[in-house]
């Protein structure tokens, strides 16, 4: 698999605050890559490096094997920031044609075409961007990114401030980006639902150090608590509950709503030990499953376990 | 096309759809020299042509004056208003950002955007400085005196004053690149009264005619003390700085 962006040991001050401490991480090429963190956590100044536009204090970084302030990287880096750095008095046709110009695209009438149809902005073509609602703005970002046709797109919180409907075609869009176009996307959100609906792969960053990297897949299996539910037909009794915490075998650690959760995977205990001694306590199960760890576990797991440490 | 004027080129595109703002600046210049060639007139003009045989030296200088606030008052307020805008707006809005993080370098986006506020301002004086020599020459001079013209006086209003400008408006697009648009708009906003001012009355009080060559000489030393005195921001000027002032 070809790395299409390589950061390693990257670190950054700003002022006196250290802003990024050691970060590093690959994105390969064909991933969608999330790179996930709190606000203040060092997304935007990471973004900022990749682009350019600030200088790592230490570290490498490299785009497509290039140092990305070469202006032959820069024509095959796509971006949209926050802000958008739309030109509100401009048509939307105006804009992407700024920027094809910039990028020296060949046919540019027909690739600003081919940009609005792909992010569903034909019909506003010619209406200026002033007068374009949030979600808009960020399609038609999206747009300006992919206007010379560039291998890798840098998206800085592409769906923050547009609502759910919105939110819903973005993601749309950038899965056809990335599936259809074939490009390799990094992209900043805090917004966990949006990264595990279509991030292959994560990294997870606060307070300027990666906490978290690698398959979504994967951090969830070594890093989550899967369980497995335990659904019974009526409230179940106090003593019964005390006793599941003294049985340390059998993993259970909750119980709410007529569930019972249990630990699962490596060492854990097996479904039918657990269903066999609720059956001998006379408990009427209605339904047993497995429930995966979320992002939002996982998450909250580590920037609070990162909290403990710092106290 | 080069960078340069790529990013000229749509930066007048873009000014040009501020069409309230191009409205209402255009129409404070015309009051302003207009005010201004009234009052040179009641004061200058008309006092001398009502001698029987009028000072020469005298209607140069009062053409020079009103031909140099002409020039002087149109491409400083457009300059002011449109330099303040592209840099308050732009940096706001994430236009700077986005344009730094294409291959456009930051020299050529400064260039580019100077430019474009300085040509649109040049071919605005050009025009007014045309037009106020012609309409004065016409009222005034045609008869007895003949056209009042020296060549320093065009020296000064259409090569010196767009020079001096060209050097503000680089001055304040840098200042207000790597520092704060606000401090460079009250830059651009102090210089044009003070400068015009300091001028006019070196031109009235002195021997220093508007119409002289030193006049044109002093212009154009300001325009080099500006540039020497932009060297210091122009080796700040990276893209770093830029960001971090956003």
């Amino acid at each position: 698999m070809n790395t299409a962006i390589h950061i390693e040991n990257v670190s950054k001050k700003l002022g006196r605050r250290q802003v990024l401490k050691n970060v590093t991480f690959d994105v390969n090429s064909g991933d969608i890559f999330g790179y996930l963190g709190p606000n203040g956590a060092g997304k935007t100044t990471t973004i900022r490096i990749l682009l350019g536009l600030l200088e790592a204090d230490s570290g490498e970084l490299n785009i497509l094997g290039q140092n990305i302030r070469l202006a032959s990287t820069r024509m095959r880096v796509g971006f949209a920031l926050d802000p958008d750095g739309l030109y509100n008095t401009m048509t939307a046709t105006d804009n992407l044609q700024y920027y094809a110009e910039i990028y020296a695209v060949p046919d540019p009438a027909a690739r600003i075409r081919r940009v609005l149809e792909m992010v569903g902005l034909s019909d506003r073509a010619d209406d200026r961007t002033g007068t374009y609602s949030k979600g808009m703005r960020q399609r038609l970002s999206l747009a300006r990114a992919m206007v010379h046709n560039p291998e890798v797109l840098i998206l800085d919180e592409p769906t923050a401030g547009v609502d759910p409907t919105g939110q819903i075609d973005i993601r749309k869009i950038l899965l056809d980006i990335a599936r259809v176009e074939k490009k390799t996307v990094l992209l900043s959100s805090h917004n966990l639902d949006e990264v595990q609906r279509i991030c292959n792969r994560i990294a997870l960053i606060d307070r300027g150090e990666i906490k978290m990297y690698g398959e979504l897949k994967d951090l969830r299996q070594k890093m989550g608590r899967s369980s497995i539910v335990v659904e019974v037909s009526s409230d179940i009794s106090q003593s019964l509950i005390d006793n599941l915490k003294q049985q340390t075998g059998l993993g259970f650690f909750d119980y709410s709503s007529n569930n019972l959760f249990f630990e699962s995977g490596e060492g854990a205990a097996e479904v039918s030990d657990i269903i066999s001694y609720l059956a001998g306590q006379g408990v009427k199960i209605e339904k047993v499953g497995r429930r995966e760890a979320s992002l939002e576990e996982l998450y909250s797991t580590i920037l609070k376990e990162a909290e403990t440490v710092n106290e | 096309m080069s960078n340069i004027a790529l990013v000229m080129k749509f930066a007048i595109k873009n000014q040009l759809r501020m069409i309230s703002t191009t409205v209402i600046t255009l129409t404070i210049t015309f009051i302003c020299v207009a005010g201004v060639i009234a009052i040179v007139a009641a004061l200058l003009l008309n006092p001398e042509m009502e001698k029987t045989v009028p000072d020469m030296s005298v209607l140069e200088n009062a053409m020079g004056i009103i031909l140099f606030c002409a020039s002087f008052i149109s491409i400083g307020i457009y300059s002011s208003v449109f330099s303040y805008q592209s840099l308050v707006r732009e940096k706001a809005g994430g236009n700077i950002q986005a344009l730094l993080a294409t291959p456009i370098s930051t020299k050529g986006m400064w260039l580019g955007k100077s430019l474009a506020v300085f040509l649109p301002g040049l071919i605005f004086t050009v025009i007014m400085s045309i037009v106020a020599f012609i309409v004065l020459n016409l009222i005034y001079f045609s008869g007895d005196t003949g056209f009042i013209f020296t060549s320093w006086m065009f020296i000064s209003n259409l090569l010196a004053v767009p020079l001096l400008y060209f050097a503000v408006t680089l001055f304040v697009h840098i200042i207000g690149l790597v520092g704060k648009p606000v401090t460079a708009n009250v830059i651009g906003q102090i210089f044009l009264p003070v400068m015009a001012n300091v001028m006019i009355q070196l031109a009235v009080r002195s021997s220093l005619g508007a119409g002289s060559w030193l006049f044109a000489v002093i212009l154009l030393g300001t325009a080099t003390v500006i540039v020497i005195g932009m060297f210091p921001a122009y080796r700040n000027m990276t893209t770093e700085r830029i960001i971090l002032s956003l």
